[in-house]
C-alpha cells in the first residue's frame, strides 16, 4: 500500500506542478528580455481566475471559453502594463524594474478586494467533482485536466519559440539586446509579444486552478513566490529550468507535506531557495 | 551628506518644540494615529539603514518587527519588567537579522530580495503555525503596559495614555535619529556608502563588503525589534497578520516614497502613507492601492524619493541611472 | 627578501589561458617596473590576480614573504597592495575628500561605538585622516577641489584622484593600470612626474601602459607579455631593441627584418 500513497503524492505533485511551471515560465520569460523580477505577474494569475469565474458565474459561458477570453483579456493587460510601467524603467537599475512590480503587485490585489471583496469562490466546473482511478491513483478530472493542458501549452509555447520567427527573435533578445537592436529586431514589440504570452499562460494556470482552490484576491502571493523559487534554483530566463524546476517543486512539495507536516509545507520550497542560494549565490544555473 | 548648516539646525530645533507642544493640542484618536506614526518611523528609519545603505531590497522587514513584538510579549508574560524585554527584543530581533543577514547578503539585487521574501514568509509561517509558543493566527493578547517610571516625591510616569506613549516613542525616534545620524557621519558611514555605490572597488580599497553589509542589515534588524516592543505593549495585541508581507511591503513604500538615502525620507514617508489615509477618511484597502500606484509613479520619476529629489535633485524619467540608493 | 614574486603563474578561463607560467619579481630597490604587451596579452589580469580580484589557476604569487594567491582584496590592501583601474573608478556621489576618506579606511579604526559616542580617540582619528588626505591632495594638485564633486573633475584630474586614493591607503605596492588613458601628451608627462615621485617616496610601482615614449621614459624594468606569456624582460634600451618584442607588436615581418 506504500506504492500508492507514493504514487498519489507524486500524481498530485505533478498536478499543482504543472501550475508552477506555467506561472514559472511567464515569469522566467520576462525576466529573460527585460532583467526584471516581475511581481505583478501572480495577479494576472489572479485576475485571469477572476475574469473566467465571472464569465462562467454571471453570463454562463462554458469553462473553456471563458478561460480562453480570459487569456486573452490578461494578455491584453500585460500589454497595457509593459507599456506603462515597465517600458519606463528598463534601462533604469533593475531593483528600479523590481519595485514598480511590487507597486503593481499590491495595486491591483488590492483593487480586486474593493470590487470583489476578500471571500473564497469556487469556480464551477463541470469536470471538478467527477473522479478518475488508474493504477490506484485517483484523481478528479479537473486535476487530470489541468496537468493535460498544462503540458500542451507549454509544448505549444515550445514550438512558438523554437520555430517562429518572433520566438527567435525573443530569444535573440534575451541573449544580448544590443546586438539584437543593432540588427534590427523590434525590441518593443518583443517586450509586449513576451508580457502577453507570459500573462496568457497565467491567467490560464489561475483559470484552471479555480475549480481546485478557490479564487480569492490573495491567491496571487503563494504562486508566484514559489514561481519566483523555482526560477531561482532552475536559472532565470532559462525556459526548461522553469519546467522542469515546477514540476519538481511541485512533487517535492506533495512528498514534503505528505511525509514530513502538512502545515509547513509551504515553508520547503522557500528553505529549499534559502540553502540553495547560500552555496550558490546566483542560483544553481545563474551566470551572474 | 552633511546637512548641519545654521539654518537646517534652526529647522530642526523648531520642529521640535512643535512636535513637543503638539500632543497638548491633539484629541486622542490624533494622538493614537501620531504613536503609530512614530512607531513606524522607527521602522521605515530602519529599514532604511538596509536600503538606503547597503542599497538592497529587503523584503523580511516586518519579519524583524514581529520577532520583536513577539519577544518583548512572551518576555513581560514570563514576568520580565518592560524596561528589561524592550532591549532584549532589540537583541533577539538583531540576532536573528545576523543569522539571515549571514547567508542573505552573500546574494545581491533579485536573488537578495528573493531570499529575504523568503525568510519573511518563513517567519510568517512560523508565526502562525508555532502555537504553543506564539498562540497562532489568534494572537496574544492582554500584553501588560509599560511599568511606570518613578519620578521625585511618590509621583511616576505611567504609559496608559496616549499622551505618555507618543513622548516615550519620540524619545526613541529622536534615539533612532541619533544614531543614524551619527553613523551616516562617521567611518563606518562611509564604508556603507563606498560599499553601496561601488562594492569592487570599496573592496580594493580595503573595506569588507560583508561585514558592513551585516552590520548595516543587523542594525536595522535590532531598530526593527525594538520598534515591535513599543507597538506590542502599546496597542496591547498582536497578531502574524500585523507582521506580514503586506507590513513589509507598507515600510518598503515609505522609504522609497520618502527617499532612502535620507534621515527625513523615512520618516517624511511614514507620515505620508499613514496620516494621508486618515486624513481623507479611507478604509486601508484604497490606501493600499494608491501606495501601489504611488511606487509605480515615483520609481518612474523620482526614483529617489520626495525627500532625496528635493536634497540631490529629480533625475529625468528616461535618464534613470539612479535607484531608490 | 622580495617584495613581490610571481612564480610559476597562470589562469585558465574554460580553455583560455588569460596568463601563462609567469615569472617575475621586484625587490626593495626602488623601483618602477613596466608591463607592457598588446591588447589582450594579459596585463590587467595579473592586475587582478595580484589584487586578489582573481585566483591563480596554477603557480603561486607571493608578498613580503607570504603567500596571497586568491585571498580577498580587502585583505591585500591591508597588506598594502595599492591600484588604480583602467576604467575610471570613484565613489561619484562623494566629495572628493570623502573620496579620500574612503580610501583611507584600513588606515583608520573607529567602529561603531565610536561612530556613536565619538570618544576623543575618534574624534582625533578624523582630524589625522583628514589632514592626511588633504596632505596627498596636495601632492597631487587636487586640494583645492577637495570639496567638488569627482563629474566636475576633468578627466586628468580624475586619473589623478583615482592616484591618490590609492595612495591614500598607504600602500607598499602601487599598481597603476593605464593612468595616462585619455590624457594629452602634457598632461601624461606630468603625470609621469607624479609616478617618479611615488618611486622616491618608497612605493614600489608597477606601471601598466600603451604610450611607449612614456614607458621607456619614466620605467627602470619593463616586463613585456604577449598572449599571456612574458617575451622579454628587461631595461628600456634592452626591450626597445629585443626582436620579439618588435615582433609582437609590429608583426613577423618588422621582427624578422632586425
Amino acid at each position: 500500500m506504500e506504492a500508492a500513497i507514493l504514487l498519489q503524492q507524486v500524481a498530485n505533485g505533478l498536478v499543482i506542478g504543472s501550475i508552477y511551471a506555467m506561472v514559472a515560465l511567464g515569469l522566467t520569460l520576462i525576466f529573460g528580455i527585460l532583467h526584471i523580477g516581475n511581481f505583478a505577474h501572480g495577479q494576472l494569475y489572479m485576475l485571469g481566475a477572476f475574469a473566467t469565474y465571472w464569465l462562467v458565474s454571471l453570463w454562463g459561458w462554458n469553462i473553456w471559453s471563458s478561460m480562453f477570453v480570459a487569456m486573452g483579456l490578461m494578455a491584453l493587460l500585460g500589454m497595457v502594463l509593459e507599456r506603462i510601467a515597465f517600458r519606463p524603467v528598463r534601462s533604469a537599475p533593475h531593483i528600479n524594474g523590481l519595485i514598480v512590480a511590487l507597486g503593481l503587485f499590491i495595486a491591483l490585489e488590492n483593487i480586486a478586494f474593493i470590487l470583489w471583496g476578500g471571500d473564497e469562490r469556487t469556480l464551477p466546473s463541470p469536470y471538478a467533482t467527477k473522479m478518475i482511478t488508474l493504477l490506484s491513483i485517483s484523481l478528479t478530472i479537473q486535476r487530470l485536466l489541468v496537468f493535460a493542458v498544462s503540458i500542451l501549452l507549454i509544448f505549444l509555447l515550445y514550438l512558438f519559440i523554437q520555430k517562429t520567427k518572433m520566438g527567435k527573435a525573443i530569444r535573440a533578445v534575451a541573449q544580448d539586446p544590443e546586438v539584437a537592436r543593432l540588427m534590427g529586431i523590434p525590441i518593443h514589440r518583443v517586450s509586449s509579444t513576451v508580457f502577453a504570452v507570459s500573462s496568457a499562460l497565467a491567467a490560464a494556470a489561475g483559470a484552471m486552478v479555480g475549480p481546485i482552490f478557490c479564487v480569492f484576491p490573495s491567491m496571487g502571493l503563494i504562486p508566484i513566490l514559489k514561481a519566483f523559487v523555482v526560477i531561482v534554483l532552475g536559472g532565470m530566463g532559462s525556459i526548461p529550468g522553469a519546467i522542469f524546476g515546477g514540476f519538481i517543486l511541485g512533487v517535492a512539495e506533495s512528498l514534503g507535506a505528505g511525509y514530513i507536516s502538512s502545515e509547513y509545507k509551504d515553508a520547503f520550497a522557500f528553505a529549499a531557495l534559502i540553502l540553495v542560494l547560500m552555496v550558490r549565490p546566483t542560483g544553481l544555473f545563474g551566470k551572474e | 551628506m552633511k546637512e548641519t548648516s545654521r539654518k537646517t539646525s534652526g529647522v530642526f530645533w523648531a520642529i521640535l518644540a512643535l512636535l513637543i507642544l503638539l500632543p497638548f493640542f491633539l484629541s486622542k484618536a490624533y494622538l493614537h494615529l501620531a504613536v503609530i506614526i512614530g512607531v513606524h518611523a522607527i521602522l521605515a528609519l530602519s529599514l532604511g539603514m538596509v536600503v538606503g545603505f547597503v542599497g538592497q531590497l529587503s523584503l523580511c522587514h516586518a519579519g524583524f518587527y514581529g520577532i520583536g513584538a513577539y519577544t518583548s510579549a512572551l518576555l513581560t508574560f514570563s514576568h520580565w519588567p518592560f524596561w528589561l524585554a524592550l532591549p532584549a527584543a532589540g537583541i533577539i530581533s538583531g540576532l536573528f537579522g545576523l543569522l539571515i543577514g549571514l547567508p542573505a547578503l552573500k546574494t545581491r539585487g533579485i536573488y537578495f530580495a528573493i531570499t529575504t521574501l523568503s525568510f519573511g514568509v518563513i517567519m510568517n509561517i512560523m508565526l502562525n503555525n508555532w502555537v504553543s509558543l506564539t498562540n497562532g493566527p489568534d494572537g496574544l493578547s492582554g500584553l501588560a503596559l509599560p511599568d511606570p517610571i518613578p519620578l521625585w516625591a511618590k509621583t511616576s510616569i505611567s504609559f496608559n495614555t496616549p499622551r505618555n506613549y507618543y513622548f516615550l516613542v519620540g524619545v526613541f525616534l529622536l534615539f533612532t535619529i541619533f544614531v543614524c545620524r551619527r553613523l551616516l557621519d562617521s567611518r563606518v558611514g562611509r564604508a556603507f556608502r563606498g560599499v553601496r555605490d561601488n562594492e569592487v572597488l570599496a573592496e580594493c580599497l580595503g573595506i569588507r563588503a560583508l561585514r558592513y553589509k551585516l552590520t548595516a542589515f543587523t542594525i536595522g534588524a535590532i531598530f526593527a525589534g525594538l520598534a515591535g516592543s513599543l507597538y506590542a505593549h502599546y496597542l496591547r495585541y498582536i497578531c502574524p497578520r500585523d507582521f506580514s508581507f503586506a507590513e513589509s511591503f507598507d515600510l518598503l513604500v515609505m522609504v522609497v516614497v520618502g527617499g532612502a538615502q535620507t534621515i527625513l525620507g523615512p520618516i517624511v514617508g511614514a507620515l505620508f502613507i499613514l496620516a494621508l489615509p486618515k486624513f481623507f477618511g479611507f478604509e486601508p484597502v484604497y490606501g493600499r492601492v494608491a501606495f501601489g500606484i504611488i511606487l509605480v509613479v515615483v520609481m518612474i520619476y523620482m526614483p529617489r524619493g520626495i525627500v532625496g529629489s528635493f536634497q540631490k535633485g529629480f533625475p529625468s524619467p528616461k535618464g534613470g541611472a539612479h535607484g531608490p540608493s | 627578501m622580495a617584495l613581490l614574486e610571481l612564480e610559476e603563474v597562470s589562469k585558465f578561463f574554460g580553455g583560455l589561458a588569460a596568463v601563462s607560467d609567469l615569472n617575475f619579481s621586484l625587490s626593495d630597490r626602488k623601483e618602477i617596473l613596466g608591463l607592457i604587451g598588446p591588447n589582450g596579452a594579459g596585463k590587467t589580469t595579473v592586475f587582478n590576480l595580484i589584487t586578489g580580484l582573481l585566483k591563480p589557476s596554477r603557480g603561486k604569487i607571493r608578498f613580503q614573504g607570504s603567500e596571497i594567491g586568491g585571498q580577498k582584496p580587502y585583505r591585500l590592501c591591508e597588506m598594502g597592495i595599492g591600484r588604480t583601474f583602467q576604467a575610471t573608478s570613484l565613489f561619484f556621489e562623494e566629495t572628493i575628500l570623502n573620496n579620500m576618506l574612503i580610501a583611507r579606511h584600513s588606515r583608520m579604526k573607529s567602529g561603531i561605538w565610536g561612530a556613536v559616542a565619538i570618544p576623543p580617540s575618534t574624534a582625533r582619528e578624523e582630524r589625522e585622516a583628514v589632514d592626511q588626505c588633504l596632505e596627498i591632495l596636495g601632492k597631487v594638485g587636487l586640494v583645492s577641489k577637495a570639496n567638488a564633486l569627482p563629474h566636475s573633475l576633468t578627466n586628468m584630474e580624475q586619473r589623478l584622484l583615482m592616484i591618490a586614493m590609492g595612495l591614500a591607503t598607504q600602500p607598499s605596492l602601487l599598481l597603476l593600470d593605464e593612468p595616462s588613458a585619455g590624457m594629452r601628451p602634457a598632461e601624461s608627462s606630468s603625470l609621469m612626474n607624479l609616478v617618479g615621485q611615488i618611486r622616491e617616496w618608497g612605493i614600489k610601482v608597477i606601471l601598466i601602459e600603451h604610450d611607449m615614449k612614456v614607458v621607456m621614459n619614466t620605467c627602470d624594468r619593463i616586463v613585456v607579455l604577449n598572449f599571456g606569456r612574458k617575451i622579454a624582460e628587461g631595461t628600456p634600451e634592452e626591450i626597445r631593441a629585443h626582436p620579439r618584442v618588435i615582433e609582437a607588436y609590429l608583426g613577423r615581418r618588422a621582427g624578422a627584418a632586425r
